[in-house]
């Protein structure tokens, strides 16, 4: 399997290429107020209202640097609405893809309930790289939260 | 004596005097209540006597009565027997009477038989002369007319009037101490019965001779002595029952038993007296008077009559006051005792509260001098306190007292608080002192140290000084010569400056030099800073086209993932144009980074070049600036030489002056040394007077006069 390889506050971390939809260079969002700070705004993709995530944010705290490095993965993930839904998550050194198999992921032993997107492990000669489960991301009540402010402000569906 | 008396408390002293008031007193109730015993006994012999009198007056005044009835019984008068009988049984009841009174009283009246011998009235014993009336009485009828008179008069008239007689002297009837009572003895014992008796004689005689039918000269006679003798005894009689009643008003007051019962008794007897009186004045004046035998005997009888009653009406009377006399003197005599007793227990309680209060108030003042002594003045003052007689805080208001200094114990406690709070002033005015001299001659004996140690110092400095001296005019004296060094090194220095500045001339255009060299480099620095950013610019470009390669490699690998084994050749190309472009731009992803850096060192080294340029610019301002001051100081240095011509001088007369410093020094120097032993002797006087305060505040503190000063 193919997986996507991205740095967040020096830590490498990894997604699955098969929910990728798209690998785009940063732009300028359209900021929403009154949202989580993780939060970085909406985006046009291909005249698709799409919102994005900033990952470092959300993981380390601190917002991601602007880089030519950073860059936003468009993914693709199915909601409590059953429905598919496009999501951009703003990473940084989203340069690199890396081939392992699916055994060679290893459970890392501890598991946070504020952060359950963060699954299984592997490593390379680099070091340790921890898989990003996208169907636990982002938290549930946040999604909710998403739709619905995307319904209200905007009174657009995604489908 | 004296000393033996001293050996005693004062408590026991008291006692002492006590007893010896205590025993006159005693003697002197003795006799007292021994005085009101001898009333007492007198009033009651008295009182014995008027008791026996009586029945014995009654039996002497019936018996002719019944002589006479008897005599007439006897001359044939049969009817007078019932009252001869009537007559007996009066008698009997006298006798009864008689003997049982006279049985209570023998001994005290001196009427039992062996007295009454002794005495030569034979016969007179009570129960004899019963006895022999009993014989009368059973005997009479069967007796002559004389022999029944002897037998009256000689058994029993006779010894009752020696009775009464015996009776009357044994009683003490005559000394009697009372006017009211001597009187009433006078009428009821003395007087009364003498006239009843001549009247029983009289009528005797009397009635002899109305029987004889004739009054002879010799009888008429005998009528008119005895109306003037009855005459006289009734005058007698009124006169003393009138001094009765006087007496008895002044002593008893008015409305008394004898002032109601006497008078109208009296008046009877005076009645019936007139009528006799006038019957015998008849007989004596007239020889033909006749009267019938009972009228006579009635108007006698009648007289006879109310006098027995007067009589025993006052014998009644008499008996009655004596009792009362008897009752009050015992009354006297015990409000007397206990008067004097309670007084004398009251005497004695009041000694003893007094000498208690006085020797409980003297332990008090021993205790508290004691505490004084032994040095406990602070207890003392409190046991003062205490006592609440004296008041330590109020010594001065002394005139307050003047009501209490009469009382010795509070004038005693009063001295002693004075004594005691002055000594308690005065200990702490000394401590006081003592503390204050000690903590003085402390300090002097500091202070002395000191100033010894001052005064060493001194020496030592004058030491120092007189050597300092001496080495200033050794080094003055070096220093004149070292000056005329000086003197010629400035010459020179003077010549050297003038040679100095022409180098500085030199210094100053090759600093120029410097300047314009720095200017220039400089400006090309400023040409490589744009070269620079040129060569960041392309960078740039290349970072841009590369990192769209990367995305584009990246995108596609992703695509090819999605098309799964139909995608795996496109995969490869995707993989190959990522690292073709990865090696066009190695580290251009990083390289962004150090073009910023080598941006930020480029600018620094062109500022760092221009800073350089006005230092330099600085400097060779600030050297002409020094070439100018140098010029000065050469100037200045040129003129220096002649001054220190004058320098020199004074040098040398410096030295001269220190010589003469040290000189003194050295005479200061003994003088201090002087100093110092006057000081050390000052010292051990010093030392002496603090022992001597010690001891002194020793002796004090041994009176406790504690932390309450």
């Amino acid at each position: 399997m193919l997986f996507l390889v991205f740095e967040i506050d020096n830590e490498r971390y990894c997604l699955e290429v098969s929910s990728i939809i798209e690998v785009t260079p940063m732009v300028v969002f359209k900021k929403i107020p009154h949202v989580p700070a993780y939060f970085s705004g909406l985006f046009n993709y291909r005249g698709t209202i799409v919102p994005v995530v900033d990952l470092s944010v959300l993981i380390s705290g601190k917002p991601s640097k602007p880089f030519f490095s950073t860059r936003v993965i468009l993914v693709d993930y199915v909601g409590i609405d059953k429905n598919h839904h496009s999501l951009g998550l703003l990473a940084e050194r989203a340069t690199e893809t890396i081939f392992c198999k699916e055994e060679a992921f290893q459970p890392p032993g501890i598991e946070v309930d504020e952060a359950k997107y963060l699954g299984d492990v592997i490593f390379d000669e680099k070091g340790m790289i921890q898989r990003i489960r996208i169907e636990k991301l982002p938290p549930e009540t946040i999604q909710g939260y998403e739709f619905d402010a995307l319904k209200e402000n905007n009174d657009i569906t995604i489908l | 004596m004296k000393i033996s008396f001293n050996r005693f408390t004062i408590l026991e002293k008291i006692f002492i005097g006590s007893i010896i008031f205590a025993l006159p007193i005693i003697v002197l109730l003795f006799y007292m209540v021994s005085g009101f015993n001898r009333d007492i006994g007198f009033t009651r012999l008295e009182s014995c006597g008027n008791k026996l009198l009586m029945p014995l007056e009654t039996i002497a005044e019936l018996t002719p009565k019944h002589q006479l009835l008897v005599r007439l019984h006897i001359e044939g008068s049969t009817t007078v027997e019932e009252k001869i009988d009537h007559l007996s049984q009066e008698i009997e009841k006298q006798f009864s009477i008689l003997e049982k009174e006279g049985k209570k009283s023998e001994d005290l009246l001196q009427i039992n038989e062996k007295s009454l011998k002794a005495a030569g009235i034979e016969g007179g014993y009570i129960p004899e002369i019963y006895k022999k009336w009993k014989e009368l009485r059973s005997n009479w009828k069967n007796n002559g007319t004389t022999q029944n008179d002897d037998a009256h008069e000689e058994m029993i008239i006779r010894p009752v009037s020696a009775l009464i007689k015996r009776v009357g002297d044994t009683s003490n009837m005559v000394l009697d101490p009372s006017l009211e009572t001597t009187y009433l003895i006078d009428v009821g014992l003395l007087t009364m019965p003498k006239i009843q008796g001549k009247l029983g004689s009289f009528m005797l005689f009397a009635e002899s001779v109305i029987y004889k039918g004739y009054v002879s000269q010799e009888d008429r006679m005998k009528f008119a002595v005895f109306s003037a003798m009855l005459e006289d005894d009734l005058e007698h009689i009124t006169q003393s029952v009138e001094t009765i009643i006087s007496e008895n008003k002044k002593q008893h007051g008015v409305n008394t038993m004898v002032q109601n019962n006497i008078p109208p008794l009296l008046e009877a007897y005076k009645a019936s007296v007139t009528p006799f009186l006038f019957i015998l004045k008849r007989f004596s004046n007239d020889p033909n008077f006749k009267i019938p035998v009972m009228e006579f005997y009635e108007t006698a009888r009648n007289v006879l009559n109310t006098g027995a009653r007067l009589r025993k009406a006052s014998m009644l009377e008499l008996q009655g006051l004596l009792d009362k006399r008897e009752k009050s003197f015992v009354n006297k005599r015990f409000s007397a005792l206990f008067l004097s007793l309670v007084m004398l227990f009251f005497a004695s309680v009041v000694v003893v509260i007094i000498s208690r209060n006085i020797t409980k108030s003297l332990g008090k003042v021993i205790d508290i001098a004691g505490e004084i002594a032994s040095g406990n003045l602070r207890k003392a003052m409190e046991d003062l306190e205490k006592t609440g007689k004296a008041d330590l805080h109020l010594k001065e208001k002394t005139e307050v007292f003047s009501e209490n200094q009469r009382n010795e114990i509070y004038r005693l406690f009063h001295a002693m608080a004075t004594m005691t709070s002055s000594l308690y002033a005065l200990l702490i005015q000394v401590g006081k002192s003592g503390i204050q001299v000690s903590a003085s001659s402390s300090r002097i004996a500091a202070s002395a140290r000191q100033l010894e140690a001052t005064v060493a110092e001194q020496a030592s400095s004058i030491n120092e000084v007189s050597a300092t001296s001496n080495e200033i005019s050794a080094t003055s004296q070096e220093f004149v010569k070292t000056m005329n060094t000086v003197s010629m090194m400035a010459s020179e220095a003077a010549g050297m400056a003038s040679a100095s500045m022409s180098s500085l001339s030199d210094i100053n255009a090759t600093m120029k030099g410097l300047l314009e060299n720095t200017t220039e480099s400089s400006g090309k620095l400023r040409v490589v800073n744009e070269k620079m950013d040129n060569i960041t610019q392309v960078i740039t470009t290349i970072t841009k086209v590369a990192n769209q390669i990367n995305l584009l490699s990246l995108n596609a690998a992703i695509e090819a993932e999605k098309a799964g084994e139909y995608g795996i050749g496109f995969s490869v190309v995707a993989r190959e144009i990522r690292r073709l472009a990865d090696q066009t731009a190695v580290s251009a992803l990083d390289i962004e980074g150090m073009i910023m850096e080598t941006r930020e060192a480029m600018r620094d080294g062109a500022q760092a070049v221009e800073l350089y340029t006005d230092q330099t610019r600085t400097s060779t301002e600030k050297i002409a600036e020094i070439s100018i001051d140098l010029l000065r100081a050469i100037e200045h240095t040129q003129e220096l030489v002649p001054q220190f011509e004058s320098v020199n001088q004074g040098m040398q007369m410096q030295s001269q002056s220190a010589s003469q410093i040290s000189e003194s020094m050295g005479h200061l120097n003994q003088a201090a040394g002087q100093t110092r032993d006057s000081l050390i002797e000052f010292r051990g006087v010093t030392e002496q007077l603090n022992a001597a305060v010690k001891d002194l505040e020793n002796e004090v503190a041994r009176f406790s006069i504690d932390s309450q000063v």
